[in-house]
Protein backbone atom coordinates (compact mmCIF):
# COMPACT_ATOMS: atom_id res chain seq x y z
CA UNK A 1 0.00 0.00 0.00
CA UNK A 2 1.67 3.47 -0.81
CA UNK A 3 0.76 6.83 0.39
CA UNK A 4 -1.68 7.42 -3.12
CA UNK A 5 -3.85 4.65 -2.64
CA UNK A 6 -4.69 5.93 1.26
CA UNK A 7 -7.36 8.29 0.88
CA UNK A 8 -6.22 11.15 3.51
CA UNK A 9 -8.96 13.43 4.18
CA UNK A 10 -7.83 17.42 3.50
CA UNK A 11 -8.76 17.98 6.90
CA UNK A 12 -6.21 15.62 8.49
CA UNK A 13 -3.43 16.23 5.92
CA UNK A 14 -3.47 20.14 7.36
CA UNK A 15 -3.59 19.03 10.59
CA UNK A 16 -0.42 16.88 11.15
CA UNK A 17 1.24 19.34 8.79
CA UNK A 18 0.91 22.04 11.62
CA UNK A 19 1.59 19.85 13.97
CA UNK A 20 4.67 18.36 12.85
CA UNK A 21 6.27 22.38 13.43
CA UNK A 22 5.40 21.70 16.87
CA UNK A 23 6.93 18.93 17.85
CA UNK A 24 10.34 20.02 18.48
CA UNK A 25 9.22 21.55 22.07
CA UNK A 26 8.43 17.82 23.00
CA UNK A 27 11.71 17.80 23.44
CA UNK A 28 12.38 20.40 26.05
CA UNK A 29 11.02 18.59 29.52
CA UNK A 30 13.58 16.22 28.78
CA UNK A 31 16.43 18.89 27.50
CA UNK A 32 15.89 20.61 30.62
CA UNK A 33 16.42 17.39 32.30
CA UNK A 34 19.40 16.41 30.76
CA UNK A 35 20.98 20.15 31.23
CA UNK A 36 20.41 19.63 34.56
CA UNK A 37 21.43 16.26 35.61
CA UNK A 38 23.61 15.52 32.93
CA UNK A 39 25.32 18.78 31.15
CA UNK A 40 25.52 21.01 34.46
CA UNK A 41 27.48 17.96 36.78
CA UNK A 42 29.50 17.45 34.04
CA UNK A 43 30.29 20.97 33.60
CA UNK A 44 30.75 21.61 37.80
CA UNK A 45 33.28 18.69 37.26
CA UNK A 46 35.29 20.34 34.83
CA UNK A 47 34.74 23.54 36.48
CA UNK A 48 36.02 21.73 40.61
CA UNK A 49 38.90 20.12 38.24
CA UNK A 50 40.78 23.72 37.87
CA UNK A 51 38.82 25.70 40.74
CA UNK A 52 39.07 25.29 44.63
CA UNK A 53 39.79 29.10 46.01
CA UNK A 54 41.13 30.43 42.93
CA UNK A 55 42.19 29.02 39.46
CA UNK A 56 44.45 25.83 40.18
CA UNK A 57 45.72 22.94 37.85
CA UNK A 58 46.79 21.02 41.26
CA UNK A 59 44.46 18.07 40.79
CA UNK A 60 46.24 17.76 37.23
CA UNK A 61 49.22 17.98 38.29
CA UNK A 62 49.32 15.53 41.16
CA UNK A 63 47.78 13.30 38.74
CA UNK A 64 50.56 13.93 35.98
CA UNK A 65 53.03 14.35 38.44
CA UNK A 66 53.10 11.12 40.63
CA UNK A 67 53.82 7.79 38.83
CA UNK A 68 51.07 6.07 41.08
CA UNK A 69 48.54 7.48 38.82
CA UNK A 70 50.37 6.59 35.52
CA UNK A 71 50.55 3.23 36.84
CA UNK A 72 46.82 3.27 37.86
CA UNK A 73 45.45 4.23 34.33
CA UNK A 74 47.95 2.29 32.79
CA UNK A 75 46.41 -0.82 34.49
CA UNK A 76 43.00 0.10 33.77
CA UNK A 77 43.36 0.42 30.26
CA UNK A 78 45.23 -2.94 30.52
CA UNK A 79 42.53 -4.30 31.82
CA UNK A 80 39.63 -3.22 29.60
CA UNK A 81 41.65 -4.49 27.13
CA UNK A 82 42.23 -7.64 28.37
CA UNK A 83 38.60 -8.51 29.16
CA UNK A 84 38.03 -7.55 25.50
CA UNK A 85 40.02 -9.49 24.29
CA UNK A 86 39.08 -12.60 26.76
CA UNK A 87 35.12 -11.76 25.91
CA UNK A 88 36.10 -11.61 22.54
CA UNK A 89 37.66 -14.97 22.06
CA UNK A 90 35.77 -16.81 24.53
CA UNK A 91 32.52 -15.28 22.89
CA UNK A 92 32.82 -15.22 18.93
CA UNK A 93 32.82 -19.23 19.13
CA UNK A 94 30.17 -19.05 21.11
CA UNK A 95 28.25 -16.76 19.27
CA UNK A 96 28.76 -18.52 16.17
CA UNK A 97 27.72 -22.17 17.95
CA UNK A 98 24.37 -20.71 18.58
CA UNK A 99 23.26 -19.20 15.58
CA UNK A 100 24.33 -22.54 13.87
CA UNK A 101 21.41 -24.09 16.00
CA UNK A 102 17.90 -24.85 14.99
CA UNK A 103 15.66 -22.18 16.03
CA UNK A 104 14.43 -24.23 19.45
CA UNK A 105 17.67 -24.50 20.51
CA UNK A 106 18.65 -21.07 20.27
CA UNK A 107 15.99 -19.70 22.09
CA UNK A 108 16.27 -22.12 24.98
CA UNK A 109 20.21 -21.88 25.17
CA UNK A 110 20.01 -18.12 24.53
CA UNK A 111 18.41 -17.98 28.03
CA UNK A 112 21.79 -18.86 29.34
CA UNK A 113 23.15 -15.70 28.41
CA UNK A 114 20.22 -13.66 28.80
CA UNK A 115 19.58 -14.37 31.86
CA UNK A 116 23.00 -13.45 33.41
CA UNK A 117 22.58 -10.42 31.26
CA UNK A 118 19.65 -9.25 32.83
CA UNK A 119 20.61 -10.19 36.30
CA UNK A 120 22.06 -7.44 38.50
CA UNK A 121 25.75 -6.98 38.49
CA UNK A 122 26.14 -6.91 41.96
CA UNK A 123 24.75 -10.28 42.60
CA UNK A 124 27.19 -11.80 39.83
CA UNK A 125 30.10 -10.55 40.88
CA UNK A 126 29.38 -11.48 44.63
CA UNK A 127 28.57 -14.90 43.58
CA UNK A 128 32.27 -14.76 42.69
CA UNK A 129 32.92 -14.16 45.60
CA UNK A 130 30.91 -16.38 47.58
CA UNK A 131 32.58 -19.21 45.07
CA UNK A 132 36.43 -17.63 45.36
CA UNK A 133 36.07 -16.04 48.86
CA UNK A 134 38.71 -17.02 51.77
CA UNK A 135 35.21 -18.88 53.28
CA UNK A 136 33.90 -19.19 49.69
CA UNK A 137 33.54 -22.26 48.15
CA UNK A 138 36.39 -23.81 46.36
CA UNK A 139 38.25 -23.18 49.84
CA UNK A 140 35.82 -25.08 51.87
CA UNK A 141 35.72 -27.62 49.39
CA UNK A 142 39.28 -28.20 49.26
CA UNK A 143 39.74 -27.77 53.39
CA UNK A 144 37.09 -30.58 53.84
CA UNK A 145 38.68 -33.09 51.76
CA UNK A 146 42.35 -32.21 53.07
CA UNK A 147 44.00 -30.87 50.06
CA UNK A 148 44.65 -27.79 51.66
CA UNK A 149 45.35 -26.75 55.17
CA UNK A 150 45.17 -23.08 54.77
CA UNK A 151 42.34 -21.26 52.70
CA UNK A 152 44.40 -20.26 49.66
CA UNK A 153 44.16 -16.26 48.79
CA UNK A 154 42.25 -16.50 45.26
CA UNK A 155 40.74 -13.05 45.40
CA UNK A 156 43.11 -10.05 45.39
CA UNK A 157 44.85 -11.26 42.18
CA UNK A 158 44.83 -9.74 39.02
CA UNK A 159 43.10 -13.02 37.39
CA UNK A 160 40.15 -12.82 40.03
CA UNK A 161 39.35 -9.25 38.30
CA UNK A 162 39.85 -10.46 35.25
CA UNK A 163 37.81 -13.63 35.21
CA UNK A 164 35.00 -11.28 37.39
CA UNK A 165 35.21 -8.64 34.14
CA UNK A 166 35.18 -11.34 31.38
CA UNK A 167 32.48 -12.73 33.80
CA UNK A 168 30.08 -9.80 33.98
CA UNK A 169 30.80 -8.94 30.32
CA UNK A 170 30.63 -11.98 28.21
CA UNK A 171 27.15 -11.66 27.51
CA UNK A 172 27.05 -8.47 26.48
CA UNK A 173 29.73 -9.59 23.69
CA UNK A 174 27.98 -12.70 22.94
CA UNK A 175 24.70 -10.34 22.07
CA UNK A 176 26.36 -8.20 20.22
CA UNK A 177 28.37 -10.64 17.57
CA UNK A 178 24.72 -13.26 18.20
CA UNK A 179 22.77 -10.31 16.75
CA UNK A 180 25.55 -9.25 13.53
CA UNK A 181 25.82 -13.36 12.95
CA UNK A 182 22.30 -13.76 13.06
CA UNK A 183 21.71 -11.73 9.91
CA UNK A 184 24.58 -13.07 7.31
CA UNK A 185 23.23 -15.21 5.03
CA UNK A 186 24.93 -17.93 5.14
CA UNK A 187 24.58 -18.70 1.41
CA UNK A 188 27.26 -16.66 0.90
CA UNK A 189 29.27 -19.32 2.40
CA UNK A 190 27.33 -21.88 0.97
CA UNK A 191 28.37 -20.42 -2.67
CA UNK A 192 31.87 -19.92 -1.56
CA UNK A 193 32.16 -23.95 -1.04
CA UNK A 194 30.74 -24.71 -3.90
CA UNK A 195 33.19 -22.10 -5.60
CA UNK A 196 35.73 -24.31 -4.16
CA UNK A 197 36.81 -22.77 -0.75
CA UNK A 198 38.00 -25.28 1.58
CA UNK A 199 35.23 -24.83 5.30
CA UNK A 200 37.94 -22.92 7.29
CA UNK A 201 39.00 -20.77 3.48
CA UNK A 202 35.01 -19.68 3.37
CA UNK A 203 34.90 -19.12 7.50
CA UNK A 204 37.58 -16.69 7.51
CA UNK A 205 37.21 -15.15 3.67
CA UNK A 206 33.67 -14.98 4.04
CA UNK A 207 32.14 -14.96 7.41
CA UNK A 208 34.19 -13.41 9.81
CA UNK A 209 34.59 -10.47 7.57
CA UNK A 210 31.20 -10.18 7.68
CA UNK A 211 30.96 -9.92 11.40
CA UNK A 212 33.01 -7.04 11.59
CA UNK A 213 30.23 -4.53 13.07
CA UNK A 214 29.21 -7.15 15.28
CA UNK A 215 33.17 -7.65 17.00
CA UNK A 216 34.11 -3.44 16.49
CA UNK A 217 30.31 -2.86 18.66
CA UNK A 218 31.39 -6.02 21.34
CA UNK A 219 34.40 -4.83 21.74
CA UNK A 220 33.68 -1.22 21.99
CA UNK A 221 31.06 -1.84 24.58
CA UNK A 222 33.19 -4.53 26.98
CA UNK A 223 36.48 -2.10 26.71
CA UNK A 224 34.10 0.76 27.53
CA UNK A 225 32.42 -1.00 30.27
CA UNK A 226 35.46 -2.79 31.83
CA UNK A 227 37.81 0.47 32.09
CA UNK A 228 34.69 2.26 34.31
CA UNK A 229 34.10 -0.82 36.35
CA UNK A 230 34.09 -0.15 39.71
CA UNK A 231 32.07 -2.78 41.75
CA UNK A 232 34.31 -5.75 40.35
CA UNK A 233 38.00 -4.54 40.82
CA UNK A 234 36.67 -3.06 44.50
CA UNK A 235 34.97 -6.78 45.55
CA UNK A 236 37.38 -8.95 43.76
CA UNK A 237 41.03 -7.36 43.29
CA UNK A 238 42.98 -6.04 46.18
CA UNK A 239 45.71 -2.94 46.38
CA UNK A 240 47.36 -4.39 43.55
CA UNK A 241 44.34 -3.98 41.68
CA UNK A 242 43.26 -0.71 41.85
CA UNK A 243 41.62 1.00 38.59
CA UNK A 244 40.94 4.50 37.41
CA UNK A 245 37.12 4.22 39.04
CA UNK A 246 38.52 2.74 42.42
CA UNK A 247 41.12 6.11 42.52
CA UNK A 248 37.99 8.10 42.49
CA UNK A 249 35.68 6.77 44.53
CA UNK A 250 38.56 6.98 47.11
CA UNK A 251 39.27 10.44 46.73
CA UNK A 252 35.87 11.04 47.15
CA UNK A 253 34.63 8.91 50.23
CA UNK A 254 37.78 8.90 52.05
CA UNK A 255 40.41 11.58 51.23
CA UNK A 256 37.49 14.52 50.59
CA UNK A 257 40.02 15.47 48.18
CA UNK A 258 37.35 16.69 45.25
CA UNK A 259 39.83 18.54 43.27
CA UNK A 260 41.46 15.07 41.92
CA UNK A 261 38.65 13.43 42.26
CA UNK A 262 37.22 15.95 39.72
CA UNK A 263 40.29 15.68 37.77
CA UNK A 264 40.56 11.83 37.89
CA UNK A 265 37.42 11.79 36.72
CA UNK A 266 37.43 14.55 33.83
CA UNK A 267 40.72 12.48 32.50
CA UNK A 268 39.01 8.96 32.49
CA UNK A 269 36.30 11.33 30.53
CA UNK A 270 38.26 12.22 27.98
CA UNK A 271 39.63 8.63 27.83
CA UNK A 272 35.98 7.45 27.19
CA UNK A 273 35.12 10.17 24.82
CA UNK A 274 37.89 9.83 22.85
CA UNK A 275 37.37 6.09 22.50
CA UNK A 276 34.22 7.02 21.58
CA UNK A 277 34.79 9.35 18.47
CA UNK A 278 37.57 6.88 17.30
CA UNK A 279 35.23 3.81 17.62
CA UNK A 280 32.20 6.12 15.80
CA UNK A 281 34.16 5.38 12.70
CA UNK A 282 33.53 1.66 13.23
CA UNK A 283 30.62 1.20 14.93
CA UNK A 284 27.00 1.78 14.07
CA UNK A 285 25.29 2.49 16.86
CA UNK A 286 21.98 2.68 15.60
CA UNK A 287 22.30 -1.19 14.70
CA UNK A 288 24.06 -1.90 18.08
CA UNK A 289 21.69 -0.48 20.04
CA UNK A 290 19.06 -2.14 18.23
CA UNK A 291 21.29 -5.79 17.94
CA UNK A 292 21.70 -5.70 21.87
CA UNK A 293 17.39 -4.79 22.51
CA UNK B 1 15.62 -21.17 6.90
CA UNK B 2 16.25 -24.31 9.26
CA UNK B 3 16.99 -26.76 6.33
CA UNK B 4 19.17 -24.46 4.69
CA UNK B 5 21.13 -24.28 7.87
CA UNK B 6 21.18 -28.16 8.12
CA UNK B 7 22.62 -28.91 4.63
CA UNK B 8 25.43 -25.92 5.55
CA UNK B 9 27.02 -27.72 8.54
CA UNK B 10 29.20 -29.81 6.48
CA UNK B 11 29.62 -32.70 8.61
CA UNK B 12 27.78 -32.66 11.71
CA UNK B 13 30.09 -34.82 13.79
CA UNK B 14 33.09 -33.86 12.45
CA UNK B 15 35.61 -33.15 15.40
CA UNK B 16 35.75 -29.30 15.30
CA UNK B 17 32.30 -29.09 15.32
CA UNK B 18 32.05 -31.45 18.64
CA UNK B 19 34.76 -29.11 19.76
CA UNK B 20 33.09 -25.98 19.03
CA UNK B 21 29.96 -27.88 20.85
CA UNK B 22 31.44 -28.88 23.71
CA UNK B 23 33.41 -25.34 24.00
CA UNK B 24 29.98 -23.73 23.91
CA UNK B 25 28.01 -25.69 26.06
CA UNK B 26 30.66 -25.39 28.88
CA UNK B 27 30.72 -21.47 28.57
CA UNK B 28 27.35 -21.67 29.10
CA UNK B 29 27.30 -23.61 31.59
CA UNK B 30 29.79 -21.41 33.83
CA UNK B 31 27.64 -18.40 32.79
CA UNK B 32 24.66 -19.53 34.38
CA UNK B 33 26.73 -21.67 37.64
CA UNK B 34 27.49 -18.73 39.81
CA UNK B 35 23.52 -17.99 39.55
CA UNK B 36 22.57 -21.52 40.55
CA UNK B 37 25.30 -21.15 43.53
CA UNK B 38 23.72 -18.17 44.82
CA UNK B 39 20.71 -19.67 44.71
CA UNK B 40 21.05 -23.13 46.02
CA UNK B 41 23.31 -21.65 48.86
CA UNK B 42 20.34 -19.03 49.65
CA UNK B 43 18.32 -22.50 51.01
CA UNK B 44 21.10 -23.96 52.92
CA UNK B 45 20.48 -24.22 56.86
CA UNK B 46 23.72 -24.04 58.09
CA UNK B 47 25.32 -20.59 59.60
CA UNK B 48 27.89 -20.79 57.26
CA UNK B 49 28.14 -21.26 53.12
CA UNK B 50 28.62 -24.91 52.14
CA UNK B 51 27.96 -26.85 48.54
CA UNK B 52 26.14 -28.29 48.48
CA UNK B 53 24.34 -27.39 51.59
CA UNK B 54 23.11 -30.19 54.12
CA UNK B 55 19.69 -29.83 53.64
CA UNK B 56 17.13 -27.32 52.94
CA UNK B 57 15.77 -23.96 54.91
CA UNK B 58 14.24 -20.74 54.37
CA UNK B 59 16.05 -19.07 57.09
CA UNK B 60 18.04 -16.93 55.42
CA UNK B 61 14.80 -15.52 53.66
CA UNK B 62 13.16 -15.48 56.87
CA UNK B 63 16.42 -13.43 57.90
CA UNK B 64 15.80 -11.33 55.43
CA UNK B 65 12.09 -10.59 55.91
CA UNK B 66 12.33 -10.13 59.75
CA UNK B 67 15.11 -7.18 58.99
CA UNK B 68 13.88 -3.91 59.07
CA UNK B 69 16.92 -2.57 57.08
CA UNK B 70 16.63 -4.93 54.23
CA UNK B 71 12.85 -3.95 54.34
CA UNK B 72 13.52 -0.33 54.13
CA UNK B 73 15.79 -1.04 51.61
CA UNK B 74 13.67 -3.27 49.55
CA UNK B 75 10.98 -0.59 50.01
CA UNK B 76 12.93 2.42 48.84
CA UNK B 77 14.37 0.09 45.68
CA UNK B 78 10.90 -0.60 44.14
CA UNK B 79 9.62 3.06 45.10
CA UNK B 80 12.80 4.44 43.19
CA UNK B 81 12.42 2.16 40.36
CA UNK B 82 8.75 2.59 40.04
CA UNK B 83 9.32 6.60 40.01
CA UNK B 84 12.03 6.26 37.96
CA UNK B 85 10.39 4.11 35.17
CA UNK B 86 7.35 6.59 35.31
CA UNK B 87 9.80 9.38 35.17
CA UNK B 88 11.80 8.19 32.19
CA UNK B 89 8.41 6.63 30.09
CA UNK B 90 7.05 10.79 30.56
CA UNK B 91 9.93 12.33 29.37
CA UNK B 92 11.15 9.31 26.77
CA UNK B 93 8.11 9.55 25.26
CA UNK B 94 7.37 12.98 24.65
CA UNK B 95 11.42 13.19 23.26
CA UNK B 96 11.14 10.17 21.29
CA UNK B 97 7.76 11.80 19.27
CA UNK B 98 10.23 14.98 19.02
CA UNK B 99 12.93 13.03 17.49
CA UNK B 100 11.25 10.52 14.65
CA UNK B 101 8.49 12.46 13.99
CA UNK B 102 9.93 16.21 13.08
CA UNK B 103 13.40 16.79 11.78
CA UNK B 104 15.45 19.95 12.93
CA UNK B 105 18.86 21.14 12.57
CA UNK B 106 21.69 19.19 14.83
CA UNK B 107 18.75 15.92 15.64
CA UNK B 108 21.40 13.67 15.51
CA UNK B 109 23.53 15.53 17.74
CA UNK B 110 20.66 15.62 20.03
CA UNK B 111 20.01 11.77 19.77
CA UNK B 112 23.92 11.06 20.52
CA UNK B 113 24.10 13.19 23.87
CA UNK B 114 20.49 11.36 25.07
CA UNK B 115 22.28 8.19 24.38
CA UNK B 116 25.28 8.67 26.11
CA UNK B 117 24.52 8.30 29.95
CA UNK B 118 24.91 4.58 28.02
CA UNK B 119 28.35 4.83 27.35
CA UNK B 120 30.07 7.39 29.29
CA UNK B 121 31.49 5.48 33.05
CA UNK B 122 28.43 5.35 35.09
CA UNK B 123 31.28 6.19 38.34
CA UNK B 124 31.72 9.90 36.07
CA UNK B 125 28.33 10.48 36.23
CA UNK B 126 27.70 9.31 40.16
CA UNK B 127 30.67 11.85 40.84
CA UNK B 128 29.07 14.23 38.71
CA UNK B 129 25.80 14.11 40.29
CA UNK B 130 27.60 13.79 44.11
CA UNK B 131 28.54 17.12 43.40
CA UNK B 132 25.32 18.89 42.34
CA UNK B 133 23.45 17.03 45.27
CA UNK B 134 25.27 18.24 48.17
CA UNK B 135 25.64 21.95 46.82
CA UNK B 136 22.02 22.12 46.30
CA UNK B 137 21.86 19.52 49.29
CA UNK B 138 19.23 17.08 48.34
CA UNK B 139 22.12 14.61 48.51
CA UNK B 140 20.57 11.32 49.78
CA UNK B 141 16.93 12.25 48.93
CA UNK B 142 14.47 9.89 47.08
CA UNK B 143 13.76 12.58 44.73
CA UNK B 144 17.91 12.79 43.87
CA UNK B 145 18.03 8.96 43.42
CA UNK B 146 15.05 8.95 41.09
CA UNK B 147 16.68 11.86 38.63
CA UNK B 148 20.25 10.21 38.95
CA UNK B 149 18.25 6.44 37.70
CA UNK B 150 16.20 8.08 35.47
CA UNK B 151 19.32 9.25 33.18
CA UNK B 152 20.62 6.18 33.23
CA UNK B 153 16.82 4.42 32.17
CA UNK B 154 16.63 6.81 29.19
CA UNK B 155 17.96 5.74 26.48
CA UNK B 156 16.87 1.92 27.17
CA UNK B 157 13.33 3.71 26.98
CA UNK B 158 14.09 6.34 24.00
CA UNK B 159 15.86 3.25 22.04
CA UNK B 160 12.49 1.38 22.54
CA UNK B 161 10.01 3.94 21.81
CA UNK B 162 11.60 5.54 18.81
CA UNK B 163 12.11 1.67 17.31
CA UNK B 164 8.18 1.78 17.78
CA UNK B 165 7.65 4.95 16.31
CA UNK B 166 9.42 4.12 13.33
CA UNK B 167 7.69 1.29 12.41
CA UNK B 168 4.14 2.98 13.66
CA UNK B 169 1.95 3.39 10.88
CA UNK B 170 0.58 7.16 11.10
CA UNK B 171 -2.21 7.23 8.34
CA UNK B 172 -3.90 5.21 11.37
CA UNK B 173 -3.00 8.39 13.30
CA UNK B 174 -4.41 10.60 10.30
CA UNK B 175 -7.52 8.24 9.66
CA UNK B 176 -8.49 8.78 12.93
CA UNK B 177 -7.87 13.02 13.04
CA UNK B 178 -9.98 12.43 9.19
CA UNK B 179 -12.82 11.05 11.47
CA UNK B 180 -13.03 14.06 13.42
CA UNK B 181 -11.08 13.17 16.48
CA UNK B 182 -9.09 15.70 18.24
CA UNK B 183 -5.28 15.57 18.56
CA UNK B 184 -5.53 14.37 22.19
CA UNK B 185 -8.46 11.62 21.49
CA UNK B 186 -6.20 10.09 18.53
CA UNK B 187 -3.33 9.80 20.70
CA UNK B 188 -5.48 8.06 23.40
CA UNK B 189 -7.76 5.94 21.18
CA UNK B 190 -4.92 4.89 18.43
CA UNK B 191 -1.18 5.74 19.28
CA UNK B 192 -0.99 4.88 22.93
CA UNK B 193 -3.09 1.52 22.10
CA UNK B 194 -0.46 0.57 19.67
CA UNK B 195 2.46 1.55 21.10
CA UNK B 196 1.02 -0.23 24.27
CA UNK B 197 4.18 -3.60 23.94
CA UNK B 198 6.96 -1.05 23.03
CA UNK B 199 5.76 1.38 26.29
CA UNK B 200 5.35 -1.64 28.63
CA UNK B 201 8.78 -2.79 27.85
CA UNK B 202 10.24 0.18 27.80
CA UNK B 203 8.71 1.08 31.69
CA UNK B 204 10.17 -2.61 32.30
CA UNK B 205 13.67 -1.61 31.04
CA UNK B 206 13.30 1.55 33.20
CA UNK B 207 12.49 -0.55 36.17
CA UNK B 208 15.11 -2.79 35.89
CA UNK B 209 18.02 -0.33 35.42
CA UNK B 210 17.07 1.26 38.51
CA UNK B 211 16.73 -1.67 40.42
CA UNK B 212 19.71 -2.90 39.54
CA UNK B 213 22.23 0.05 39.70
CA UNK B 214 24.81 0.27 42.45
CA UNK B 215 27.07 2.81 41.47
CA UNK B 216 24.57 5.59 41.73
CA UNK B 217 23.05 4.58 44.75
CA UNK B 218 26.75 3.73 46.38
CA UNK B 219 27.43 7.65 45.75
CA UNK B 220 23.85 9.09 46.17
CA UNK B 221 22.22 7.26 48.74
CA UNK B 222 22.59 7.85 52.73
CA UNK B 223 23.49 4.65 54.49
CA UNK B 224 20.14 4.74 56.56
CA UNK B 225 18.23 5.05 53.23
CA UNK B 226 19.66 2.71 51.29
CA UNK B 227 18.70 0.81 48.53
CA UNK B 228 19.17 -2.84 47.86
CA UNK B 229 22.18 -3.02 46.34
CA UNK B 230 23.38 -0.51 48.44
CA UNK B 231 22.52 -2.25 51.59
CA UNK B 232 23.94 -6.19 49.47
CA UNK B 233 27.33 -3.89 49.16
CA UNK B 234 27.45 -2.52 52.90
CA UNK B 235 27.19 -6.27 53.97
CA UNK B 236 29.59 -8.01 51.40
CA UNK B 237 31.97 -6.36 52.76
CA UNK B 238 31.42 -6.79 56.25
CA UNK B 239 30.69 -10.75 56.38
CA UNK B 240 29.76 -13.59 53.86
CA UNK B 241 25.97 -14.24 55.57
CA UNK B 242 23.44 -16.00 53.40
CA UNK B 243 21.05 -13.64 53.78
CA UNK B 244 22.75 -12.00 50.96
CA UNK B 245 22.68 -14.99 48.96
CA UNK B 246 18.49 -15.11 50.08
CA UNK B 247 18.49 -11.05 48.83
CA UNK B 248 20.12 -11.97 45.50
CA UNK B 249 17.95 -14.77 44.76
CA UNK B 250 14.82 -12.67 45.05
CA UNK B 251 16.56 -9.75 43.18
CA UNK B 252 17.54 -12.35 40.43
CA UNK B 253 14.03 -13.53 40.29
CA UNK B 254 12.53 -10.21 40.00
CA UNK B 255 15.50 -9.09 36.99
CA UNK B 256 14.49 -12.88 35.41
CA UNK B 257 10.41 -11.87 35.46
CA UNK B 258 11.29 -8.52 33.74
CA UNK B 259 13.01 -10.22 30.85
CA UNK B 260 10.46 -12.87 30.83
CA UNK B 261 7.82 -10.44 30.40
CA UNK B 262 9.45 -8.54 27.76
CA UNK B 263 9.82 -11.82 25.82
CA UNK B 264 6.51 -12.51 26.53
CA UNK B 265 5.31 -8.92 25.45
CA UNK B 266 7.30 -9.33 22.24
CA UNK B 267 5.58 -12.33 21.14
CA UNK B 268 2.03 -11.67 21.87
CA UNK B 269 2.47 -7.92 19.85
CA UNK B 270 4.28 -9.82 16.36
CA UNK B 271 1.59 -12.06 16.56
CA UNK B 272 -1.24 -9.94 17.17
Amino acid sequence: MTDTTFPIPAAAGRGPRRLAGRFPWLMAPAAVFYVVFFGWPLLQMLWSSIWSDGFTFAGYAEFFSEPVYWWVLGYTMVIGVVTLVLTLGIGYPVAYWLVGLNKTWTVVLMAFVLIPFWSSGLVRTYAWLVILGRQGLVNTTLISFGWIDEPMPFLGTHTAVLVGLTYYLLPYMILCLFSVMNNIDRNLMLAARNLGASPLRAFFAIFVPLTKPGVFAGSFLVFMLAVGMYITPALLGGPDQTTLPLVIALQINEALDWTLAAALSMILLVVSVAIQIFANRYVDFDKMWGGAR
Amino acid sequence: MSTQRMTLAPSRRSPVSILLAAFSITVLAILFAPIVVIVVVSFSPGDIMEFPPQGFSLRWYEAYVSNPMWMTATRISFLVATLTAILSLVLGFMVSVALVRSSFPGKNAVRIFLMSPLIIPKIIIAVGLYFLYVRMRILGTTFGLVAAHTLIAMPYVVMIISAALYSFDRRLEWAARGLGASPLSALRHVTFPMLRPAIISAALFAFIASFDDIILSLFLTKLTAPTLPRQIWVNVQQIIDPTIAAVSTLMTLISVLGLWLVALIQKLSSRG
